[in-house]
């Protein structure tokens, strides 16, 4: 059943190539079996491929979680070597302004493309959110008259921009976040394959910094890989250039004590690495909110405080003195509110 | 209903439904001009140079078929419907075109709906009564949300009533087709723009009658089902021009092309042929743009929605020529039988009944639960989560049959995921789900709730044991000392659906049911209100971690353990006092231009003074029943306020946030309810009905 199965993962002359494909590339999955993570959708996506006509769907969810490889795998699943004929796609670097959805989208629906009877061409509409409304529009009446020959396969990441009109023409399946576990596994598969040395703290910081993002989570094991050779944690944060995780739970742990010397110390240290104050506010944030050993209303004013921080930097205040300002008010929750009066 | 009647009838209608828009969509590739292979009215209307009818039979064959299936196999399908092409059309259909109504009582629309339709036709064909009416009834405008049935009833009605639907579509450019196809009539011809090439269409459409009806028009581009069988209607006269792909309104120069075209075909007293427009509302579930909510780019960037206003032109929006029927989102019962029938319908066709998987009633009332009233996404989320091939069927419906009784007798929960993936909408149960996990403010060592199952007990024992005892606090923050969470923020992020702002504000809609005094709702209130203010109006300046903050803040202010009363999560009303926002503020805008045509009124009143200071007047004379003085009737959108609820008066039951629109802070939940000099005095005692929201 599959056909493109052939292609494989890990192809077998990788090492014949000079120049190296980017592992995302070579590691993308080519069957929806292969992908990872949301079992639910994947395994209603499966019954689709075999059993074929596939209604219009939009996939919507956060960068990397593997949309587009599954209408990607999802096309050729269903169409196989007719895929070159019977697929359109378009994404966001394609022109897609009306006169495209008008005309190449249209004359695609109606061309003739023998397919087996429950297939049907596909148009791929990748970041279909960054498609204008008028555009849309005159997408929405397309999908219904094509139906019968065409489907539509949209991925995006909010799915509250497309028109409500084409959401009610479509199923809509929303990816979750990949969860940690999920992304770590691939990250072992592919270690195995291209004999990568590694040890636990490396993978646990391509995960930290990947947040659910594989795509992430690949390249920064790549970059670590072909950089260093070796995938340990310092490493991954070398490449990555984030923050070393340690020095700021240091600086939260001083901040809960109240020791504002401490905490400016290392908030110095980081400074002078020359992290810029959005990697340093965004690393807070991240190990605050996974921090365990403050109590959750602690936990709670502190996020208050790193998101005022942040929205202020992201304003275009990144300096050093939003910074200590940041440390200075975490640290004055530690003490009596009596100190402060007058 | 008799199921075998049906599904015949079905199968016709299927059939000649399929020939007509195979038809219909041959027409529409007419630009390249190797397609013709009859008579075509449409695109001869919608082009000039139209009746060539030579060198379009021996290119037949390289026409470019839309259909997969092509000619061939179409036809026999037309004549003698075996079971075999049943079955196999039936594997590459839709459902929501497999299943499509047929006949009224098909209809999941509210039988008034359909009547004021109904009324509408016969009077823009007959005339009404006294015969007179038939000059004002030249265009209908169809609204109402996405997935209402709006075009379908029309076409359900077309059948009963016996009329034609001619309609519109937006042609391919036929200078993209010159560069890679041989075009050897266009050559000469000047390129022609869709505006005009609409404008043609639309004057001709609605006037030239005899030529087209004769020629037995309405079979080729009719929308209605039987037409292509049916001979010659009785009065071939009667005829609908339909449009629904409309040209990109949000472009302003088409717009105003558009409507001017639409207005010389409304006012040209020749055009013997109603138009029907059907316009989606967009946003009207907030769904569409619930991001710009706390920005509100409607305000800003003008109107990028396509609504009654931005397509008809304001000449016409309240002329008699004009009636508008809006539809509502599908009631849940309807939906319900709807979607019963098709179940049983397509389970008892081609004898899959007991090979597979049924849906339950219990996963009917889910799709209906979570489709929010539109019925094409419920009809789409149930054919996506039970499609079966029909061609592989004894090997695969078996296997899949097997693994859906496994499935479904393992538990019912299955179903429910299953659903979940298929059916992620905002307003829908997954985020209802979130929302009771929130609220319900679990934490380390709550007793089960009565109603808790052994299993349910075992697995919050097992939450609690991975669950450390946070440290304390110091002794002057004691009273924010709270038992360790069972809720995981971090998992709860990832599996959201929805945005921050939105679930603030369902949770601003819902929390007071949850709380037990007064601090506690101000502590909610106050984590709420810190996060909406917090950041400007676009994403760039929003606070970053408002999710976060959102749910620890409410976490943390909400009593531990929550009382159970019987608490519902309920929609927020802001999306309908937002809708009524808008419709106060259309309201406004015509009485300002009504204002402007009539001088003598005084044509230099602003939108603040109309709001404040005309409205009243507006009432008075409207309570009045004067008819000397006609201001636009939406006038009472503002000037009338009425605060009571569930009620069928004539106006919508509409808040008082809209009065001040203009005024209007545009982030400011507090300041929309500002209160205005008109209000009516028994309104006040009644503005409990508004909830805070």
């Amino acid at each position: 059943m599959v056909s493109s199965s052939s292609k494989g993962k890990a192809p077998a002359n990788a090492n014949d190539l000079p120049y190296e494909l980017p592992w995302v590339e070579k590691y993308r999955p080519q069957v929806l079996d292969d992908i990872v993570g949301n079992n639910e959708t994947i395994e209603r996506l499966k019954v689709i491929a075999r059993d074929g006509n596939c209604p219009h769907i939009i996939i919507s969810g956060m960068p990397g979680i593997g949309k587009t490889t599954s209408i990607h795998c999802l096309a050729h699943q269903l169409l196989g070597d007719a895929y070159k004929e019977g697929v359109l796609e378009l994404n966001a670097s394609d022109e897609r302004g009306i006169d495209v959805v008008r005309n190449k989208i249209k004359a695609f629906a109606q061309k003739k493309v023998t397919l087996p009877p429950g297939r049907h061409k596909v148009v791929i509409l990748d970041e279909a959110d960054s498609m204008t409304p008028g555009a849309q529009q005159a997408l929405r009446r397309t999908m219904e008259i094509f139906s019968n020959t065409t489907r539509f396969a949209l991925a995006c990441n909010m799915s509250n921009k497309i028109i409500e009109p084409i959401q009610s023409r479509c199923a809509i399946l929303r990816y979750a976040k990949l969860r940690d576990a999920e992304v770590l596994k691939r990250l072992l598969e592919i270690c195995e394959y291209e004999n990568i040395k590694y040890n636990d703290d490396g993978l646990t910081a391509l995960v930290f910094t990947a947040e659910g993002d594989m795509r992430q989570a690949i390249n920064n094991l790549q970059s670590t890989h072909s950089g260093f050779g070796f995938v340990s944690g310092d490493n991954v944060f070398k490449v990555c250039d984030q923050p070393h995780p340690i020095i700021v739970q240091a600086i939260i742990r001083a901040c809960t004590k109240g020791d504002i010397e401490a905490a400016m110390e290392k908030l110095n240290e980081l400074w002078n690495q020359g992290y810029s104050a959005v990697d340093i506010i965004v690393t807070i944030f991240r190990v605050t909110k996974t921090f365990d050993e403050i109590p959750e209303y602690t936990k709670l004013e502190y996020i208050k405080e790193i998101g005022f921080t942040h929205m202020r930097i992201l304003e275009g205040v990144g300096t050093l003195i939003q910074l200590g300002g940041l440390m200075a008010r975490l640290c004055k929750m530690y003490h009596k509110p009596e100190f402060f009066k007058i | 209903m008799a199921p075998s009647s049906y599904i015949i009838s079905h199968r016709e209608r299927k059939t000649s439904s399929q020939l007509s828009q195979k038809r219909a969509s041959i027409f529409d590739s007419e630009p390249s001009s190797s397609k013709k292979q009859r008579l075509k009215p449409l695109s001869a209307l919608s082009k000039p140079p139209v009746f060539d009818l030579t060198g379009s039979q021996s290119n037949l064959s390289q026409s470019s078929k839309p259909t997969v299936k092509g000619k061939a196999k179409a036809y026999p399908q037309a004549l003698g419907k075996s079971e075999d092409e049943d079955v196999t059309r039936e594997n590459g259909t839709l459902w929501i075109d497999m299943y499509e109504p047929t006949t009224e009582a098909e209809l999941a629309v509210h039988i008034r709906k359909v009547n004021d339709v109904k009324q509408w036709l016969r009077e823009a064909f007959e005339g009404g009564p006294s015969g007179k009416l038939r000059k004002y009834r030249k265009v209908l405008a169809l609204t109402g949300p996405a997935g209402t049935a709006k075009t379908t009833t029309l076409r359900v009605l077309s059948h009963e009533l016996d009329f034609s639907i001619m309609e519109w579509r937006n042609s391919v450019d036929e200078r993209f087709h010159k560069q890679d196809e041989y075009d050897e009539k266009g050559n000469g011809l000047e390129y022609e723009g869709l505006s005009d090439k609409f404008h043609a269409f639309l004057s001709r459409a609605t006037s030239s009658n005899s030529i087209l009806s004769a020629t037995k028009a309405s079979s080729s581009y009719s929308y209605s089902p039987s037409s292509s069988q049916r001979p010659l209607s009785r009065d071939q006269g009667r005829r609908v021009v339909l449009l629904e792909d409309l040209p990109n309104i949000l472009h302003p120069p088409t717009q105003t092309a558009f409507q001017s075209s639409l207005y010389s075909a409304v006012m040209n007293q020749g055009a013997s042929f109603p138009i029907v427009i059907v316009i989606s509302d967009a946003g009207a579930r907030g769904e569409s743009d619930s991001d710009g909510l706390p920005s509100q780019t409607w305000k800003g960037k003008g109107r990028e929605v396509v609504d009654i206003r931005t397509v008809l032109p304001p000449s016409l929006l309240h002329s008699p020529y004009v009636t508008q029927i809006s539809f509502n989102a599908i009631a849940p019962t309807l939906m319900k039988r709807a979607l019963q029938n098709i179940v049983s319908t397509h389970f008892s066709t081609t004898g899959r009944k007991g090979k597979c998987k049924q849906p339950s009633k219990e996963v009917i009332d889910l799709i209906t639960e979570t489709s929010n009233g539109d019925i094409r996404s419920a009809i789409m989320s149930l054919q996506f989560a039970y499609t079966t091939s029909a061609t592989e069927f004894p090997l695969i419906s078996s296997s899949k049959g097997a693994k859906g009784r496994s499935k479904k007798s393992e538990k019912a929960v299955n179903s429910r995921a299953l659903l979940e993936v298929t059916s992620r909408r905002e307003q829908n149960l997954v985020l209802f789900h979130l929302l009771g996990k929130i609220l319900y403010n679990k934490r380390k060592g709550d007793l089960p709730s009565s109603s808790a199952s052994a299993r349910d007990v075992q697995r919050e024992k097992e939450i609690d044991m991975q669950l450390n005892d946070p440290p304390r606090l110091p002794s002057y923050l004691s009273e924010h000392d709270r038992r360790a969470s069972r809720v995981d923020v971090e998992a709860l992020y990832s599996d959201t659906p929805i945005d921050a702002s939105l679930l603030s504000l369902y949770i601003q809609q819902n929390y007071t049911q949850y709380c037990n005094t007064l601090d506690e709702c101000d502590g909610v209130i106050d984590w709420l209100s810190w996060v909406d203010s917090s950041g400007g109006e676009s994403w760039l300046q929003a606070n970053p971690h408002q999710f976060h903050l959102v749910t620890l803040g409410t976490l943390h202010s909400l009593p531990s353990p929550v009382t159970r009363r019987g608490q519902k999560p309920y929609k927020p009303e802001f999306f309908d006092n937002l809708k009524g926002l808008r419709e106060g503020e259309d309201g406004l805008r015509d009485v300002q231009e009504w204002l402007h045509r009539h001088e003598t009124l005084g044509a230099s009143w602003t939108r603040n003074e109309i709001a404040l200071e005309m409205g009243s007047v507006l009432k008075a004379y409207d309570m009045a029943g004067s008819t000397s003085f006609k201001p636009p009737h939406t006038h009472r959108k503002f000037s009338r306020l009425e605060f009571v609820r569930g009620t069928t008066t004539v106006t919508d039951p509409v808040d008082d946030k809209e009065v001040t629109s203009d005024l209007l802070d545009v982030d400011g939940d507090g300041e929309e309810r500002r209160d205005d000099p008109e209000k009516a005095p028994g309104g006040w005692l009644e503005s409990d009905d508004i909830e805070d929201w």
